[in-house]
């Protein structure tokens, strides 16, 4: 979705067809370290974020034209850059930016309602929007820590450390291979379980879904208060499962049915091992979401 | 002290109350929780042993105020001060019960005896033990007779505003309540 | 009249509900029927005990503090002070602004225990009962948090005007759809008390008020955003 929009604004900017009201063109660049930080603010728009060999950092783009100036600063390590916007701003318009930074340094957005894409970077990166999307393609970031409001997150990326959070959009994390914590209030959480050592998932209301194979060594835990749980799971999946809804149904194709916990409460639990064991420990809790394990 | 001078007391104390509650009032319509706070610990006590009468359970009471709080203070926004602030969260709260009652899948538990001195706010009964036989003999009305006889007869409410609370007709709530005054006086001999 | 018709007539008779005219006849026989007096007297000593029942009652714990915390969902509320009002209200919105800076820096102690998910250890009172506030079945932890909780509300509902319509709509119906789950929860908790995995779902999601709330404020005290000036 921002693709086209950011190669219609850089397309704009090559043919320099713009009038000089309309917009401002931006094409700077400055030396930067290569594992420093980058810092971007921008309100409205878009923000594309790409790691490269150069000990550069280059922003092109275009200013809103009610902007008062892009700031690029660098200082020390960190560049910072940042759409300033004048005092008494009516409507904010966006500034679409398209930055450059050395592939090792470490990113550090906010933005309202600018979507914020960012690609093979490797160092930290962490962020927040508003109602901007954000879309993180990692190259072997060590942390990642990105939350919006009301825009959906999709992390996909082979970093060791992910938090990812929404409050209504949805939350979507591929390739984790450490710790990842996800989370929305009523969105949906899509996991794909592959390499995670130790994941915490949690909603309100949306739905988790948890797909893939399961790391040995992983242990996962899936909260919903209202939303369903989904998990698919390759059929040779190997795991302890621990399963509990207060007053969900819990459906189980790998082997036992649920059963009620007690003869005067409405929970019911199933804690089985599925494929002969190995370390892999799934626990999953509602109170009224369902619980279902599918073979996929 | 007879009943005629506590009720005299009563609602001279009312008076003064009402004027200091008018700013209290007015202070938690513009969105300041503590003073709802105060509004809140001046009345809780007559909401909860209205819900407490009505559904018949401590815990049911207990959910059942909080709800008519809640539902007071996203309310008070439309409460002109027509009624006092009493009647106005007593009306409110008996349509909590009500609605609760609709969608409540529960089989009502023994009505708890409210004979609990320190839990007497007002006047004390003349004879304990009489009103520990006519409670016991409520909880023991079918749920339709035991609400009208609660809401008319301990409660208060006319005919014309119990029908429209639960959407009947003053017919059928006079029946209802010649029913239950009947049953209830079968019962206590 | 006959007793029959008199009997049948005796509740409204009583309630005061009978036309003029059935009224007086009614009268007239119970001036000289015994039988219908004492069923007269009967039911007025019924209904006279009735209304006696009607007494404040107490509740048994304090309930303001999950009011309080459900206070949060309502629509956005547009401020009408009275005259006399202008002068105090905004000193009082400016101790919260203040007070919501604070909050926001200083809640390590309750952040380290709400962020070790797997570490928190939420052991129930002994003794935790049907009806038992929230509070007793998280412990004295519970108590901070729900105090924070309340806090942070009332920060939330005091600066929301700074946030654009669009967040706070977002905010608010978030804080409806965990409140409800908050209530969910705890009604299942009076079903079932004690249960550890409910109690364990409980905390999980003020956790989640607690950040979003949090979040909220913070992005209220924001001064970059430009606030309620953005075209969504």
């Amino acid at each position: 979705m921002k693709s086209p929009r950011v190669l219609l604004a850089v397309a704009l900017v090559i043919a320099g067809a713009l009038p000089a009201l309309a917009q401002q063109k931006i094409d700077e660049k400055r030396p930067a370290a290569p594992d420093g930080v980058v810092e971007i603010n921008n309100i409205a728009g878009s923000v594309k974020v790409t790691g490269w060999d150069r000990a550069e950092v280059t922003v092109r783009g275009t200013l809103w034209k009610n902007a008062e100036r892009l700031d690029f600063d660098v200082s020390g390590k960190t560049t910072t850059i940042r759409v300033v916007l004048p005092r008494h701003t009516r409507q904010v318009e966006g500034s679409v930016l398209d930055i450059r930074v050395p592939a090792g340094s470490r990113v550090e957005f906010k933005t309202v309602s600018a979507d914020v894409g960012i690609d093979s970077v490797k160092g930290n990166i962490e962020g927040q929007t508003v109602s901007g999307e954000i879309a993180v393609k990692g190259a072997g970031s060590d942390r990642i820590r990105v939350s919006s409001v009301s825009g959906n997150v999709d992390v996909s990326a082979e970093a060791a450390n992910v938090r990812a959070k929404s409050v209504s959009g949805t939350v979507n994390v591929r390739g984790a291979h450490g710790e990842v914590d996800a989370s929305s209030v009523s969105g949906d959480v899509k996991i794909e379980a592959g390499a995670i050592k130790d994941g915490d998932f949690q909603t309100t209301s949306g739905s988790i879904l948890i797909k893939g194979a399961l790391d040995p060594n992983g242990r996962m835990e899936a909260t919903s208060v209202s939303g369903s749980v989904k998990l698919e799971l390759p059929a040779s999946a190997a795991a302890h499962f621990r399963l509990k809804s207060f007053s969900g149904e819990i459906t189980n194709e790998f082997g036992p049915s649920a059963t009620r916990d007690s003869k005067y409460g409405p929970g019911k639990s199933l804690d089985f091992t599925a494929g002969g064991g190995g370390g892999a420990s799934v626990r999953v809790k509602t109170l009224s979401g369902s619980i279902r394990l599918i073979k996929r | 002290m007879d009943g005629l001078a506590a009720d005299i007391l009563e609602s001279t104390d009312h008076d003064k109350l009402d004027e200091s509650e008018a700013h209290e009032i007015e202070r938690a319509r513009c969105g300041d929780v503590e003073a709802f706070e105060r509004l809140y610990h001046g009345h809780a006590a007559a909401v909860y042993g209205l819900c407490l009468r009505m559904s018949g359970s401590h815990a049911q009471a207990e959910e059942l105020t909080q709800e008519a709080f809640v539902r007071a203070w996203r309310a008070l926004g439309g409460f002109r001060g027509e009624a006092a602030l009493g009647s106005w969260l007593h009306r409110l709260a008996v349509n909590v019960v009500l609605e609760n009652r609709r969608s409540a899948r529960r089989r009502s538990a023994r009505v708890v005896s409210v004979e609990d001195p320190a839990s007497l706010g007002k006047a004390k009964p003349e004879s304990p033990d009489r009103t520990m036989d006519l409670e016991r003999a409520m909880a023991d009305l079918p749920e339709g007779a035991r609400t009208i006889f609660i809401l008319h007869d301990v409660e208060g409410y006319r005919h014309e505003e119990i029908a429209a609370m639960q959407g009947l007709s003053t017919g059928t709530t006079k029946a209802q309540l010649h029913r239950a005054r009947r049953l209830l006086r079968e019962a206590l001999g | 009249m006959k007793c029959g018709e008199v009997l049948s007539r005796l509740d409204d008779y009583v309630d005061d509900l009978l036309a003029p005219r059935e009224r007086q006849a009614v009268r007239t026989h119970l001036q000289t029927c015994v039988a219908c007096r004492t069923r007269e007297e009967s039911l007025l000593a019924l209904v006279k005990q009735a209304h006696d029942l009607a007494r404040p009652v107490e509740p048994p714990s304090d309930l303001w503090p999950a009011i309080a915390g459900r206070l949060g969902d309502e629509s956005v509320r547009r401020p009408r002070p009275s005259r006399w009002r202008r002068r105090t209200l905004p000193l009082r919105w400016l101790g919260l602004a203040a007070a919501a800076v604070v909050l926001v820096a200083g809640t390590a102690l309750t952040t380290a225990w709400l962020v070790g998910r797997r570490t928190v250890d939420i052991r129930p009172p002994a003794g935790a009962d049907m009806g038992a506030p929230m509070s007793a079945s998280l412990g004295p932890e519970g108590v901070r948090l729900k105090d924070e909780r309340r806090q942070l509300l009332a920060a939330f509902q005091a600066r929301k005007g700074r946030l654009m319509p669009s967040t706070v709509k977002v905010v608010e119906k978030n804080l409806r759809i965990i409140d409800r789950s908050l209530g969910d929860i705890e009604t299942a908790l009076r079903k079932d008390p004690g249960n550890r995995d409910l109690t364990f779902l409980l905390a999980g999601t003020y956790r989640q008020e607690l950040d979003l709330l949090r979040q909220a404020v913070q992005l209220s005290n924001d001064d970059w955003t430009g606030g309620k000036n953005e075209k969504s």
